[in-house]
């Protein structure tokens, strides 16, 4: 475990430093994937940069709405650059409908731009999990295993490993992917490695009877990601039959 | 179309086994012992404060305990004392303590700082910076937010706002 990198006199989180590395590279992928699929490197950035803003700007008002008795009397703490008082859960929903309206104002086809930004996304994800496993974040039940990790007082399922490792899977499958089905075959594959990586999970949010919010939001988006591959296989095979049928009546 | 249906169909029996197969008890880290982590239990120590008074750990318990590592030269420290000062001084009756702990400095560094500031809480000495060891205190200021019954709720690096403070305290201080 690795929670805390020093250069020299400074000390940076390494959870923080992973989340920078994660941002860039998963950029840096997207604008290479953009520019591969005729788009605009440029919005893969854009795009980056204005989730990370809005999810930023809006994480903290949701959290000084849920605070305002706090707030009234140091309204100024409002700018106050402290990470712990965001509301990251609510931020990233705006950030990700902020990126919609984006690509909505650039007037650019969203099944092309989903499908760019899917390995990157993927890349970002594995560096994160890297980063929860040098912090010690993320960490996973006792068990005694040949490959388990001592953290936190026992013998552990090395479960932020197993979500790096599973997440990079993700990326050599989506490159069999067709074209119009890679956002949504990556998006059916992580959510299927978190139903089954987070079973080994210690550190998570539960429901009541000791069931992981994480597994079962991730078992709904694997079965909607599924319902629309079905449906969109469908529509090619329907699609190729009308031209294969075109082409048998024109011939 | 039907082959689809039937994996979907097999994916949330499968993904529903699953999830009930893997769910564990609530607060599953109480058991692994005392670690300087959110839900688990706090490590207990016992150190001289800076009045020359023993304090240990077991006479914190029933209190909503903020356990800060600090030192002198710190400079979020520095900006953060105030803080700390200003919500202990307004949640003392109510069950609220600040510990704050000094690392590896002596009392003649520390008590021109204490007085400064104005501080009336606790100030524990850490001279060999065990207790902070004890704690995998890697940088200051560090800050651990104990509930009633000794388990951390909540653990935070680098210099906090009153915000935040109170967002982690008053929610604590509510649960009997």
């Amino acid at each position: 475990m690795l929670p805390v990198i020093r250069i020299g006199p400074a000390a940076m989180q390494s959870s923080a430093l992973a989340l920078i590395a994660a941002l860039w590279l998963g950029a840096f992928v997207a604008e290479r994937e953009f520019k591969r699929r005729g788009l605009h490197g440029d919005d893969a950035w854009n795009s980056v940069a204005i989730a990370i803003a809005v999810t930023l700007v809006t994480a903290r008002l949701v959290y000084v709405a849920q605070n305002l008795d706090t707030y009234a009397d140091a309204w100024i703490e409002i700018f106050a650059p402290v990470p712990g008082t965001l509301a990251l859960e609510f931020g990233a929903v705006f950030g990700i409908l902020a990126i919609l309206g984006y690509f909505q104002h650039r007037r650019l086809d969203f099944k092309r731009v989903a499908d760019a930004l899917a390995p990157g996304a993927l890349v970002a994800c594995a560096i994160i999990a890297i980063g929860q496993f040098l912090s010690g974040d993320a960490f996973g039940t006792p068990a005694e295993l040949p490959w388990s990790i001592v953290l936190w007082g026992a013998a552990r399922h090395p479960v932020q490993l197993y979500d790096a490792f599973a997440t990079l899977i993700g990326l050599a499958i989506i490159r069999r992917a067709r074209a119009g089905l890679i956002a949504l075959t990556a998006l059916a594959w992580y959510s299927a490695a978190r139903l089954f990586v987070d079973g080994f999970r210690a550190d998570a949010a539960f429901l009541p009877g000791g069931y992981r919010t994480s597994q079962v939001i991730a078992l709904a988006i694997l079965l909607i990601a599924l319902a629309l591959i079905a449906r969109k296989g469908e529509s090619n095979v329907q699609v190729n039959q009308i031209q294969t049928n075109d082409q048998r009546t024109s011939g | 179309m039907r082959k689809w249906y039937a994996i979907i169909l097999l994916t949330a029996l499968l993904g529903g086994a699953w999830i009930y197969a893997t769910r564990i008890p609530l607060e599953p880290t109480l058991a692994a012992g005392a670690q300087p982590r959110a839900n688990f239990p706090a490590p207990a120590f016992a150190l001289t404060a800076l009045d020359g008074s023993p304090m240990s750990s077991d006479g914190l318990r029933g209190q909503v305990v903020l356990v800060n590592f600090w030192a002198t030269w710190c400079v979020p420290c520095r900006t953060e004392m105030p803080v700390l000062q200003s919500v202990y001084a307004e949640r003392r009756a109510e069950d609220f303590t600040v510990i704050a702990i000094n690392v590896a400095e002596d009392p003649d560094t520390i008590a021109p700082f204490v007085k400064e500031f104005n501080l009336t809480f606790p100030i524990l000495l850490d001279r060999d910076t065990a207790v902070a060891k004890t704690f995998n205190v890697n940088g200051i200021p560090a800050s651990f937010f104990i509930d009633r019954a000794g388990i951390i709720r909540a653990v935070y690096l680098g210099a906090m706002s009153r915000a935040y403070v109170e967002s982690q305290v008053a929610p604590l201080l509510e649960r009997r």
